[in-house]
């Protein structure tokens, strides 16, 4: 003789379980999803924050980003131009002063070349401001 | 003195000659149809074996002259039930979860389809087997081979031959049981729904999602802990990606060693006084209608989380929640395509198809823990 009660415990438990189970599996996995994209989230603004386009120069002053790519720019465009250099700066070679390599003669004479590190970089450019405001 | 040298001829019997047809039968499927062949196979290879008379092949280890068979049967599926386990452990190791990680609520569409399983365990018990054989038969309409024998040989073990060999014919015949089901329940405008792309699912979720599984559903339901603590350390296996050899080796050697033994011992467990009676008809019966109902209650339950949700899901991935993993899925592929060339139904198949593994592993360890 089937014992219908207990039948219909196993499924009314089973499907119970089931269901709590699967449903309670898919609020983990939304969970999951939101924890991981928090995560990638502060990992991606702690990298960008690492770098910093600000450059900061021997003397404290603290020239942003766009500064910094402004004179450069600026920069360019005055080594760019065609000018009268004085005698002593003229290289004996031969080479065309508007070529690259007359333009690093000039660079050599003119000014110190920039070592790596920001501080001589700034003065560098501290220096070519200064030669533009002339 | 020497006995009388007997040959097996004059001890076949009728039923042991048809159980051999069996065999060949599910050989020319396996071979010439292509029909889940790594199963049916030695399976069939098992029958034929098995029902030789006067092999002893499938004597148990504690007669006399114990048969190879017989230890790997009595080790391996009575009395410590190792095998099916480490099959799950490399179908963990095969497994994919990004499509449902990537869409969570197509797990629902796994749990709806266990329905199946339900409908025919209430069915063997009109039909008059006792509550351990109608659990067993019951989670046939699982879909899931492992679970199935796993669940039988703790229950039901003289059914384990039938109920295995139900659980993977049915499989192999997915293809052709699903698609008039599938096509009576939609619309041709529902077949037509295009998905969205799923989201890209991060190595950290694929990471963490078979850890919290596994501790969550063996908490709630500890005689889970074979199939599930397998599956998930399988797919762990796989998706740290700092074990290759143990992943591979899962999915790879030890699955296809354990598979051979498996197999070849269920089919050798057929016997023919064993089988050929009423209720395996019966059974047989009762494992196509599990499936048939599975199919219709994933589409339905689809279909109604279309009428509550903004974002359409196509209903016939509801029908991938019977864990025929891939078959269910590729069989949505086609009749998506079918329906719309555009369509490609594939990955996002796969979620319920996965979903539906977990739910009958989770239904088997309930059933386990209440009945076993």
């Amino acid at each position: 003789m089937t014992d219908w009660n207990a039948a219909f415990q196993i499924v009314i438990t089973s499907l119970t379980v089931v269901f709590t189970v699967l449903t309670a599996l898919i609020m983990i996995m939304h969970l999951m999803k939101l924890l991981v994209r928090k995560q990638e989230k502060m990992k991606t603004q702690s990298d960008t924050s690492a770098i910093s386009s600000d450059v900061k120069t021997e003397s404290g002053e603290t020239l942003t980003g766009e500064e910094v790519a402004a004179i450069t720019a600026a920069i360019t465009a005055y080594m760019e131009k065609p000018k009268e250099l004085p005698n002593h700066v003229v290289s004996t070679s031969g080479i065309s002063r508007w070529n690259i390599d007359g333009r690093i003669d000039q660079m050599v004479h003119h000014h110190k070349m920039p070592r790596r590190g920001a501080s001589s970089t700034s003065k560098w450019i501290l220096e070519a401001r200064r030669e533009l405001m002339r | 003195m020497f006995g009388i040298f007997q040959t097996g001829v004059e001890a076949l019997t009728i039923g042991q000659i048809i159980m051999i047809a069996v065999g060949s039968t599910l050989i020319y499927l396996a071979i010439s149809k292509e029909m889940e062949p790594y199963e049916l196979l030695p399976i069939g290879c098992g029958i034929i074996i098995g029902n030789l008379p006067l092999t002893y092949m499938m004597a148990p280890p504690t007669a006399e002259f114990p048969g190879l068979l017989g230890i790997f049967f009595h080790y391996g599926l009575f009395v410590w039930i190792t095998l099916p386990p480490i099959i799950f452990l490399g179908l963990g190791a095969m497994a994919d979860f990004g499509s449902l990680l990537g869409n969570p609520k197509t797990f629902l569409l796994g749990a709806a389809a266990q329905a199946g399983i339900f409908t025919s365990f209430l069915g063997a018990l009109l039909l008059g087997f006792t509550i351990p054989e109608a659990c067993s038969i019951g989670i046939i309409g699982g879909a899931d081979g492992p679970t199935t024998i796993y669940t039988t040989a703790l229950l039901a073990p003289e059914l384990i031959g039938i109920n295995a060999v139900a659980a993977y014919s049915y499989m192999a015949m997915v293809a052709l049981i699903q698609p008039p089901i599938i096509r009576v329940l939609t619309t041709q405008e529902e077949r037509k729904i295009v998905m969205k792309e799923l989201r890209p699912v991060s190595r950290a979720e694929r990471i963490i999602f078979p850890l919290v599984t596994l501790v969550f559903i063996i908490l709630i339901v500890p005689r889970a802990a074979p199939l599930i603590g397998m599956f998930m350390l399988g797919n762990l296996f796989k998706e740290s990606g700092v074990v290759p050899r143990l992943s591979n080796a899962s999915q790879n050697e030890l699955m296809n060693i354990v598979t051979i033994f498996l197999m070849i011992t269920i089919g050798a467990s057929m016997s023919a006084e064993l089988i050929l009676r009423p209720k395996t008809l019966i059974i047989l019966g009762l494992g196509l209608s599990s499936f048939g109902v599975g199919t219709a209650t994933g589409v339905l339950c689809a279909k109604l989380m279309n009428v509550f949700s903004k974002e359409k899901i196509n209903p016939m991935i509801g029908a991938a929640g019977v864990s025929a993993v891939p078959m269910s899925a590729r069989v949505v592929q086609t009749l998506g395509r079918k329906a719309n060339p555009r369509n490609n139904l594939l990955f996002h198949a796969l979620g319920p198809n996965f979903a539906g593994v977990v739910g009958s592993a989770t239904v088997a360890g309930v059933f386990i823990g209440l009945v076993g």
